[in-house]
């Protein structure tokens, strides 16, 4: 039997961009991402760190709040990714790797 | 490499072996992105800012190709030059002995080329250069004390700034035989692009115009704002960044200057159709289009320009 295919709202690419529109909507939001993205280690290693580890699960728990439960939660390379562009501001960063990953 | 950079390498040779160093590396001295770049489209942004004169040339059907050509890095060199006079106002670029001279071999440069298209734009030129240099005194001063400054003398200081960049263009339809009405609505569209551009990017950058140092017209705009609520002057002069980043949010600034944009784009549409200056038109409504978009949201959620252009990179790459 096929799997079955994601609801609308289970979709990864829906729910970043309801993420996205959270950002954009609400001042707190953005300024909490941001302060618990750079909370987040910006270490190159393959492997998730305790600390990391919390504080992604914080982060995932907060947006998960922010969308009323329908997020399935960033993985450490998108949090990196997320690190990159909103606390370091860079713009050119590798984002094919998003698409890999949804 | 587009026309305008080649244009530039060729400015670059020009000048004597110990200023070229000085020179080659202004766009990425004068660009503020994160992201090295020699292009000057790159460090410039919106094409308006270095290629006025090609978008309007179309209203004039006597011009001719080389001065079209001419009066185009004529207005870069002017463009350009400003940018260094702001840069090293606002201390983002060290002033130097080889840099004034880059500068100065700038105009002389520009001036050539503008004689050559139109005799009497050098003299507007000089002008504009002079309303350009009080513009970035008064500007700095203003908001490196934080003033309160009215929407009134925001415009009026911003579209002195923008002086210098509109003798080229207004020198090409000169020469190619326009009328005094054409030319008159050939400047107010390019004002009216100019002032839209600078309002929507004051907008778009206030919090890393502040964070610079050097004060941020958002930021003194909300001040004026909130002296006229208070019905008293507001004395006190925040520095803590949320606290500054609420009161501009609360005066509605943002959604004003992206208003006042809108506007001015409008302005500019109508007079760039009225003159048949077709490029100058479509860019005055796609403008228009994308702010009537973004002003409803800028109304319901303060600092939503500002977050978009934060996430707008990672938006267009993941989510298109």
């Amino acid at each position: 039997m096929p799997a079955a295919a994601p609801s609308a709202a289970n979709d990864p690419h829906t729910q970043l961009r309801r993420l996205y529109t959270s950002l954009l909507e609400e001042q707190h939001r953005f300024d909490e991402f941001k302060q618990l993205l750079t909370l987040y280690p910006a270490v190159d290693c393959e492997e998730e760190s305790l600390e990391a580890r919390e504080v992604r699960a914080r982060l995932n728990a907060r947006i998960n709040e922010w969308l009323s439960g329908q997020f399935d939660g960033l993985s450490p390379a998108q949090v990196a990714l997320w690190r990159s562009i909103v606390v370091e501001e860079r713009i050119n960063v590798a984002v094919s790797a998003w698409k890999e990953t949804n | 490499m587009s026309g305008i950079d080649s244009l530039y390498a060729g400015f670059v040779s020009s000048l004597p072996e110990k200023l070229r160093p000085v020179a080659a590396d202004l766009p990425r001295q004068l660009q503020l992105s994160a992201t090295p770049s020699r292009a000057w489209g790159t460090v410039l942004g919106q094409p308006l800012a270095l290629e006025a004169p090609r978008l309007v040339a179309p209203a004039f059907p006597r011009h001719e190709p080389e001065k079209v050509r001419t009066a185009v890095f004529a207005h870069a060199l002017s463009v350009i030059e400003a940018c260094g006079r702001d840069r090293v106002a606002e201390r983002q670029l060290r002033a130097s002995e080889e840099l004034a001279k880059v500068l100065h071999a700038l105009r002389r440069a520009r001036d050539g080329m503008l004689d050559s298209v139109w005799p009497g734009a050098v003299e507007l030129a000089v002008a504009a250069d002079r309303a350009t240099e009080e513009a970035i005194k008064e500007e700095h001063a203003l908001l490196r004390r934080l003033s309160a400054v009215s929407f009134e003398d925001y415009r009026r200081i911003s579209l002195a700034k923008l002086a210098v960049g509109f003798p080229a263009a207004v020198a090409l339809a000169r020469s190619a035989g326009a009328s005094e009405t054409q030319v008159e609505a050939t400047q107010r569209a390019l004002v009216g692009v100019a002032l839209g551009l600078k309002f929507e990017d004051d907008a778009g950058d206030w919090e890393d115009d502040w964070r610079r140092g050097g004060g941020a017209w958002a930021v003194s705009l909300a001040r004026r704002r909130l002296e006229a609520v208070k019905g008293q002057s507001a004395d006190e002069r925040p520095t803590e960044p949320d606290l500054v980043r609420r009161r501009v949010h609360r005066m509605r600034v943002l959604y004003l200057m992206l208003r006042a944009a809108r506007h001015q784009y409008r302005t500019a549409w109508r007079y760039a159709r009225a003159v048949g200056a077709e490029p100058l038109a479509l860019f005055s409504e796609q403008r228009l289009r994308h702010l009537d978009g973004l002003l409803p949201l800028e109304a319901r959620h303060a600092g939503y320009v500002v977050r978009a252009l934060k996430l707008g990179a990672w938006a267009s790459e993941v989510l298109t």
